[in-house]
């Protein structure tokens, strides 16, 4: 009951009138791109709560992102994981997001765009649950809808993921799915600066993610809820601090709670 | 009678060179955020033309002033805000002009560029004027119909010259339409 206190609480904040909201979600994507010739370089933190191994799992994904041009970027990952104990490279990825619809305003807009993620992976198998951004070999292809309303952004995604072998020896357990269905809702606002009046202002944001999977084959599923917090310094160095938790599901996990730091820096105009 | 009309038409097409443009006033769409309007004023501060960007995060108005001499061309300034992932809502000019006759689809040639004057009644210009540039992607899309139902001529739509501009005009040259 507190639990569900809680969160009508955030959502009746993150809808009430009025505000404003970035859409630089944290745990997911909006349809918009970086800009143009422009790098970034995004370091990500997963501390995963590991309760069938009684342990605490931290992954590490450092990852360059590169703005190929108004529509286009390019992501390239690295997977590091600390499960058995090492702190050791176990697979890489790519990310690619296509912006192909804009229809922009002052102070608002609606775009939409599709993507695709491929990965490898030389972890270990032990879930049900399907992540090719730092478990799984595989790939995912998705589209995403943003709606800017006045400084109010919401999202929303879908996407299908398809996962192989993590290669000889971390086969997919025989009965395990291998495809899936993912889908998200995000909004966020933001609290401060209440008013801009110059690039250095530290932002202040909120937002609350809504992240779920499906598996047709064996109809398992989990929802999860993301609050999270981000503060952007100088308009261009993003820090985001998000927990991760399940609010149903009947699926084998590595981690039905998590906790997410992230640090971001964005370099304009230099590609 | 269309005889007629046609020749004083392009009697309107006048030509002549003069004149920089010194400063102008974007106004961005598509964002609310400081870091979204960041990489527009990065993008802005790039172009070879640009001297300095003042900006209001709030309003999305980027207030540019051009170094002196330099060939300034909107459309440089358009790909800035369009490649840092926005759209432009209004650009509006600031240029010295000598004494010049204007109308309706009064074509000048000067700073580097061809201008053709929209919906503007017959005057005479002098000195410093604002003007502001309502081609595609300069304006809204509802905008740009409302332009292009007003005028119904070709070069609008294309954004190049056609055969509704003046002969010493080449075929495909770019044409910014503009408006007082």
């Amino acid at each position: 009951m507190r639990k569900i206190k809680s969160i009508g609480l955030v959502c009746s904040l993150l809808f009430s009138r009025g505000v404003s909201a970035q859409e630089l979600f944290n745990f997911t994507e909006p349809a918009s791109n970086m800009p143009a010739r422009s790098l970034g370089i995004r370091l990500t933190n997963n501390l995963l709560d590991e309760t069938h191994l009684n342990q605490k799992t931290v992954q590490f994904l450092p990852e360059l992102m590169w703005g190929v041009n108004k529509k286009l970027m390019l992501h390239a990952e690295g997977i590091f994981r600390n499960g058995s104990g090492n702190f050791k490279p176990i697979g890489m990825g790519t990310y690619a997001k296509y912006r192909f619809w804009s229809d922009d305003k002052v102070h608002r807009h609606f775009r939409m765009a599709a993507y695709g993620r491929m990965a490898f992976n030389r972890g270990h198998i032990h879930y049900d649950e399907l992540e090719i951004n730092g478990m799984n070999t595989g790939w995912e292809l998705g589209f995403i809808a943003t709606q800017l309303l006045h400084k109010q952004a919401i999202s929303a995604s879908l996407s299908y993921e398809q996962i192989t072998d993590n290669g000889p020896g971390n086969e997919i357990h025989s009965g395990n799915a291998f495809r899936g269905l993912n889908y998200t809702l995000s909004t966020g606002r933001l609290i401060l600066p209440k008013k801009y009046t110059s690039y250095k202002q530290t932002n202040f944001n909120v937002m609350l993610e809504v992240l779920g999977q499906y598996l047709p084959d064996n109809q398992k599923h989990y929802v999860d809820i993301a609050p999270s917090l981000q503060f952007i310094i100088h308009s261009q160095t993003r820090i985001d601090i998000g927990y991760r938790h399940q609010l149903q599901g009947n699926m084998n996990r590595m981690a039905t709670n998590s906790l997410m730091l992230r640090v971001e820096h964005l370099l304009f105009n230099v590609l | 009678m269309k005889n007629l009309l046609f020749v004083i038409a392009l009697m309107t097409c006048v030509y002549s060179s003069f004149g920089q443009i010194k400063s102008a006033s974007l106004t961005a769409s598509g964002l609310t955020c400081s870091m979204c309007s960041k990489s527009i004023f990065k993008a802005l501060e790039k172009v070879s033309s640009v001297e300095s960007v003042d900006v209001d995060i709030n309003e999305s108005v980027f207030n540019i002033k051009f170094k002196k001499g330099a060939n300034v061309q909107p459309d440089d300034i358009k790909n800035a805000v369009v490649d840092a992932g926005f759209a432009v809502a209004s650009l509006k000019m600031t240029a010295d002009f000598p004494s010049t006759q204007i109308g309706k689809d009064t074509h000048i040639q000067f700073a580097n560029g061809t201008y053709h004057f929209l919906n503007v009644p017959a005057q005479t210009i002098n000195g410093e004027k604002t003007f502001t540039i309502v081609d595609k992607n300069f304006v809204s899309s509802a905008e740009f119909k409302k332009y292009k139902k007003l005028t119904g001529m070709k070069c609008y739509e294309s954004g190049k010259s056609e055969n509704c501009c003046e002969k010493d005009i080449p075929v495909g040259t770019r044409i910014y339409h503009i408006t007082l």
